[in-house]
């Protein structure tokens, strides 16, 4: 049966080989998912694999703490988690997450050994299935090549670094385009279609009320969300303008990663 | 890079805000290159915000930096960008006066100790061979640099900066003269800094070029 599996990890090459074989060897459907709290979170809950896989390489305290958040979906049940790890990343592992239940491959990895394993889990999920007892329920999409594209975010601030770091936060969940100016958002925005639209409130030439005031003249994009960029020194402002603007409201930056995914989920979904 | 990091403690830096912005070890360094690698144009905007006493200008340029400086976790300097941005906004040019030369010289230091533990490879310096140079082996032919240019210009008809600065690397394969390597280098920049016309319009010049 096809398995789904989700790959982590911040060891790329056993992450990428594993993808790769899984799918040629094994023909299962694989996630790739960057090892960070937010993607895991939002993956597992997308995804619902059978099994997740972690490829773990270099760590630390922080970066193993990470994959607690895989605990209340591995509690629940359902979900196997399998760590390939070197006797020091194993340690910290155990030692510095609160799962309760995992299995440990050491590397160099065996596929044989790996393959054994995977063919349990996909007995277990096959009785479970039959059994009516699995709390997964498997639905393969006819249409997989027909899912909606990632949401686009366009992303409009005079300051090239910010930019570039906004794109840094949000490019594993979103697709993201970069504008300097109110003028280029309009140009973009006049021959493409976005989901959201973040707009830095203070810029030269063209302000961002200015520009969100355009934007709601352009036919189709009466009702695309805007969110402010503020600095804390212009927040005031910005909130007195909610009323005559109507964004669906600001982000005070910079701001941190969690924060601006957490705005964008609470409006887009 | 943990020895990076201790150096950068010491230098004042709060890694753990910085972290917590960026999100991980690997994107905070990013963000300190173009923390780094905008130093010179952002010092010269200011310098002419100031000649001409500019204070609107000066205030949307530490604005920004007020902000730069709080993401890589330079707090201490961030609140002098602060401090000038609401000295702008008031027209208070006495606090200007005072205080532009000290956040001035906290931010050239800041930048130097930054390079000093080797985390800033300046993005786009103009000795990067990528850019408008053709390096051994790269060499593409004019057949080639055609294709190459006309998907830039698509890339930047799209606003898609990661595609464009790929294939201006990729462009800058083909032996161009002097003057186009400079455009194409010139290009190059402005993609960092997405001013997607403007590089298209460059590029325009130099595809003419190609024999």
């Amino acid at each position: 049966m096809q398995l789904r599996v989700m790959v982590t990890g911040r060891n790329r090459k056993i992450a990428s080989d594993i993808c790769n074989r899984l799918v040629s060897d094994k023909g299962y459907r694989v996630i790739k998912c960057a090892s960070s709290k937010e993607a895991l979170f939002l993956r597992v809950l997308a995804e619902l694999p059978h099994l997740i896989i972690i490829c773990l390489g270099y760590e630390t305290k922080d970066t193993v703490s990470v994959f607690d958040v895989l605990k209340e979906c591995t509690g629940r049940g359902g979900i196997t988690i399998i760590v390939i790890a070197n006797d020091t990343d194993q340690k910290l592992f155990i030692n510095n997450t609160r799962l309760e239940r995992m299995f440990f491959l050491p590397r160099p990895v065996s596929l044989f050994a790996l393959y054994e394993k995977l063919n349990e889990i996909e007995q277990r999920v096959e009785e479970d299935k039959n059994n009516g007892t699995s709390l997964i329920t498997e639905f393969v999409n006819p249409n997989a090549d027909d899912l909606p594209p990632r949401k686009h975010l366009l992303v409009v601030d005079d300051d090239p670094d910010l930019l570039f770091s906004i794109k840094e936060q949000l490019r594993e969940f979103y697709e993201v385009t970069l504008v300097p100016s109110g003028k280029a958002a309009l140009k973009y925005l006049s021959g493409h279609r976005v989901d959201l639209v973040l707009l830095d409130y203070l810029m030269p030439e063209m302000n961002g009320p200015q520009v969100l005031e355009r934007i709601r003249k352009i036919n189709g994009l009466e009702q695309v969300p805007v969110v402010f960029l503020t600095g804390v020194t212009t927040k005031d402002t910005v909130v007195k303008t909610l009323v005559d603007y109507k964004p669906q409201g600001y982000v005070v930056k910079p701001s941190k990663k969690s924060e601006l995914v957490a705005k964008i989920i609470d409006i887009l979904g | 890079m943990e020895e990076d990091l201790k150096t950068l403690e010491a230098c004042g830096i709060d890694l753990d805000t910085g972290i917590g912005y960026t999100g991980s070890r690997e994107k905070y360094f990013l963000a300190l290159q173009r923390f780094c690698g905008s130093y010179g144009n952002n010092r010269a905007k200011i310098d002419s915000a100031l000649a001409r006493e500019d204070h609107e200008q000066l205030q949307i340029l530490v604005h920004s930096l007020k902000s730069n400086a709080r993401m890589i976790g330079a707090l201490s300097l961030s609140a002098k960008f602060e401090a000038l941005e609401m000295a702008a906004k008031n027209r208070d040019t006495e606090t200007i006066r005072t205080g532009t030369p000290d956040a001035l010289s906290d931010y050239e230091s800041i930048v130097k100790d930054l390079e000093s533990v080797g985390t800033t490879e300046k993005p786009g310096a103009d000795d990067s061979p990528s850019a408008g140079e053709a390096s051994e082996g790269d060499v593409c032919s004019p057949a080639k640099a055609r294709e190459i240019a006309d998907g830039l210009l698509a890339a930047l008809e799209d606003y898609d900066d990661e595609a464009g600065a790929l294939l201006a690397e990729k462009l800058a394969g083909y032996p161009f003269a002097p003057p186009q390597q400079e455009l194409l280098r010139k290009a190059s920049g402005y993609i960092r800094e997405y001013l997607y016309d403007e590089a298209a319009e460059l590029i325009r010049q130099i595809a003419e070029t190609i024999g």
